[in-house]
C-alpha cells in the first residue's frame, strides 16, 4: 500500500500515465529496469490512475456560439444580478408569484434537475466509457508482399514480423502511445518484443489480437481469420460480436466473418507455421484452396480447362521445392495434365 | 452585393483560421500577452480553446447549467474588459479555472441561485472503471467494483483534489492555490488522506 502511494502521489508518475512523452517513457522504463521487483506495483498504480473518471457535461456548439456572441456584444445583465428572469415578460411572472408558489417551483425544478441530472450521468457514463484514447498523429509505415514473395522485417520496438505472400502490415514509425498498434492484411508470424507496459495490438479485419510479448501467427484470407498462438498469452477481441478470448500456447482461434462463428481448438504447429521455413503445406485442402495456395506461393496464375473428376482432399508437404516438382507431384496424385507458359499455368482435366 | 459580402467574410474567416494555427504553436505566456496587448484574435483563440473545459469544470461545482454558462460568460467579459490590468500567466487554463471556481461558488451564494440552495451541489461526480486489457491486469472485476464504491463515498473535497491531481494533473503548488490552502503540505496531506479509498478495496 505504501509503495503504491509512492507512485500515486507523484505528479510525474501521473503525467506519464496520462500524457506520456519520450522523456517520461525513457525515465520510467529505466526506473523499472533498475527496480524489476516493482513492476506489479507500477502496473497496479497505472490501472488505478487511468481508472479514475469524472462525469463531465460538455456544452453544445450552440451554447458555445451563444456565449461568444454575448461576450462580443458585451451584453450587460440586470443590475440586481438576476440571471434567469432577465426579459420583461419573465419579470411580470416573477412579481405574480408568491413565496409559496416559489417553493413549489423549486420542488418541480429540482425534480426536473434530478431527472436531467440522472440522464446526464448515464449519458456521460456512456460517453466516458466509449471514449477512444487520444491517438497522436504519427507517420505510418507499410510493408507488403506480392504473390510469391515473403518478407522478414523488424518493427521499431524490436518485434520481428515474417510476412507471408500477398500480405501487408501497417505500423507507426514510432510506438509512442500506450500501446503498439499494427494492422495486418493476409498472413504473418509475429515474435513480439517483450514490453509489459505497452501491449502489442494487431488488428486484422474484425479481430484484435493483443499480446505483451509472445509469438503467434495470424492468417486473414478469404473472410476467415485465424490466430494461432505459439508461446506466451494473447487476448483476441472480436470487434463484430464484442467477444473476448484468451488463447493458450498451441491453441488456434478461427473466426469466419461470413458465418460469424468463432472456434477455438488445437492446431498443428508444423502445418500452420511451416511457411516460415519455406515449406508449402496442404492439409485436407480442396481444389480451389490448392490453386490459390500455389498462386500465392509461387506468384503465378493458374487457369483450368474442365473440372476435377472428384472432390480434392489433398494433404502433402513440399520443402523448398520448385513449382515444376510440386505441379508434377500433384498432377500425378489428382490425375491432370498441365502446361506451363512463363508465369501462367493451364491445368487440363 | 450579397455575394461580395460573403466573399469578404470568407476571406476574414480564412485569415482568422490561419491566425489560430499560429497560436497553436505559441506558448501560453505569449498568447496571453498578445491578448493583454489588445489582440482580439488571441482572445477568440483563448475562448475557443478553453470554453468547453471551463464549462465542464464549472459543472463539477454546480449542476445548474445556466449558472455555469453565465459564470463562464461573465469571466470572459471581465477579462476582456480589464485585459491590460491583468497579471501575466504561463498557464492560461489554470488561471481561468481559478477565477471560474471563485465565480461559481460566489454565484451560488447570491441572487436567485441562493434560493435554490445549490450550495451543497458540489458534485465532482466520480467513477472508477476498468477498460483495460483482460490479460495481465492487476485489478479483478470485484476489486474494480469495490474501488468504484469507495471512491464515490469520498467527501467532496477529497473528490475535488482527486480531480485536480489525476484528471487535470495539476501540481501540488497549483492545487494549493486553487483549493485555498495556506501551504503545499496541506494539499499533500489531503491527497494522502483521499487515497484511503484504496485501503478497503486493496488490502
Amino acid at each position: 500500500m505504501n509503495q503504491l502511494t509512492e507512485f500515486l502521489t507523484n505528479p510525474e508518475f501521473v503525467r506519464w500515465v496520462k500524457n506520456p512523452d519520450e522523456e517520461l517513457d525513457l525515465y520510467w522504463s529505466n526506473w523499472i529496469k533498475a527496480n524489476p521487483s516493482r513492476i506489479n506495483d507500477i502496473k497496479l498504480a497505472r490501472e488505478i490512475v487511468s481508472g479514475i473518471g469524472f462525469h463531465l457535461k460538455s456544452p453544445s456548439q450552440e451554447i458555445k456560439d451563444e456565449v461568444l456572441n454575448n461576450i462580443l456584444s458585451d451584453k450587460v445583465r440586470g443590475q440586481n444580478g438576476d440571471l434567469l428572469f432577465n426579459s420583461p415578460k419573465d419579470d411580470i411572472i416573477h412579481s405574480y408569484l408568491s413565496w409559496f408558489q416559489y417553493k413549489q417551483i423549486y420542488r418541480v425544478a429540482s425534480i426536473i434537475i434530478l431527472v436531467f441530472g440522472l440522464s446526464f450521468i448515464f449519458h456521460s457514463l456512456w460517453n466516458w466509457s466509449n471514449k477512444a484514447p487520444v491517438e497522436q498523429v504519427v507517420a505510418m509505415l507499410e510493408k507488403s508482399t506480392k504473390q510469391g514473395e515473403r518478407l522478414n522485417c523488424k518493427l521499431p520496438d524490436g518485434t520481428i514480423v515474417q510476412l507471408n505472400s500477398n500480405s501487408s502490415i501497417r505500423y507507426p514509425e514510432d510506438f509512442k502511445g500506450e500501446s503498439r498498434p499494427v494492422e495486418l492484411n493476409g498472413e504473418a508470424f509475429f515474435e513480439v518484443a517483450h514490453n509489459p507496459l505497452k501491449p502489442f495490438r494487431v488488428t486484422s479485419s474484425d479481430l484484435v489480437t493483443t499480446a505483451l510479448g509472445t509469438s503467434f501467427n495470424i492468417n486473414n484470407k478469404n473472410d476467415v481469420i485465424s490466430v494461432a498462438l505459439v508461446t506466451g498469452k494473447v487476448e483476441v477481441k472480436n470487434l463484430a460480436d464484442k467477444g473476448r478470448n484468451l488463447l493458450k500456447p498451441g491453441q488456434e482461434l478461427i473466426y469466419s466473418a461470413e458465418s460469424r462463428k468463432t472456434n477455438i481448438g488445437e492446431f498443428n504447429m508444423n502445418s500452420v507455421l511451416a511457411w516460415r521455413d519455406g515449406i508449402l503445406v496442404f492439409s485436407e485442402n480442396n481444389f480451389e484452396e490448392v490453386i490459390e495456395g500455389l498462386e500465392n506461393w509461387y506468384g503465378v496464375s493458374i487457369n483450368y480447362e474442365g473440372n476435377p473428376k472428384r472432390e480434392w482432399n489433398l494433404s502433402i508437404q513440399f520443402d523448398n521445392a520448385s513449382l515444376e516438382r510440386v505441379l508434377s507431384r500433384i498432377a500425378y496424385i489428382e490425375k491432370f495434365n498441365y502446361e506451363m507458359n512463363d508465369k501462367t499455368i493451364t491445368i487440363k482435366f | 452585393m450579397n455575394e461580395e459580402l460573403q466573399l469578404v467574410e470568407e476571406k476574414n474567416s480564412s485569415s482568422l483560421r490561419l491566425l489560430s494555427q499560429d497560436y497553436q504553436q505559441m506558448s501560453d505566456a505569449a498568447i496571453w500577452s498578445a491578448f493583454k496587448a489588445g489582440n482580439e484574435s488571441a482572445f477568440i483563440f483563448i475562448y475557443q480553446k478553453f470554453f468547453d473545459s471551463l464549462f465542464e469544470f464549472g459543472g463539477l461545482f454546480c449542476r445548474n447549467e445556466n449558472l455555469v454558462k453565465d459564470a463562464v460568460q461573465e469571466l470572459f467579459i471581465e477579462i476582456r474588459k480589464s485585459r491590460s490590468k491583468l497579471g501575466g500567466t504561463n498557464n492560461i487554463k489554470f488561471y481561468l479555472y481559478k477565477s471560474l471556481k471563485r465565480r461559481v461558488l460566489k454565484e451560488q451564494k447570491s441572487g436567485f441561485y441562493k434560493l435554490l440552495d445549490l450550495k451543497n451541489d458540489y458534485s465532482f461526480s466520480v467513477q472508477f472503471s476498468h477498460e483495460q486489457l483482460l490479460i495481465d491486469r492487476q485489478l479483478s472485476q470485484e476489486m474494480v467494483e469495490k474501488l468504484n464504491k469507495s471512491i464515490q463515498q469520498l467527501p467532496p473535497r477529497k473528490r475535488e483534489i482527486i480531480y485536480y491531481f489525476y484528471y487535470e494533473n495539476l501540481s501540488y503548488q497549483e492545487i494549493k492555490e486553487i483549493m485555498g490552502f495556506s501551504n503545499v503540505k496541506s494539499a499533500r496531506n489531503l491527497l494522502y488522506n483521499a487515497l484511503d479509498f484504496l485501503k478497503s478495496s486493496l488490502l
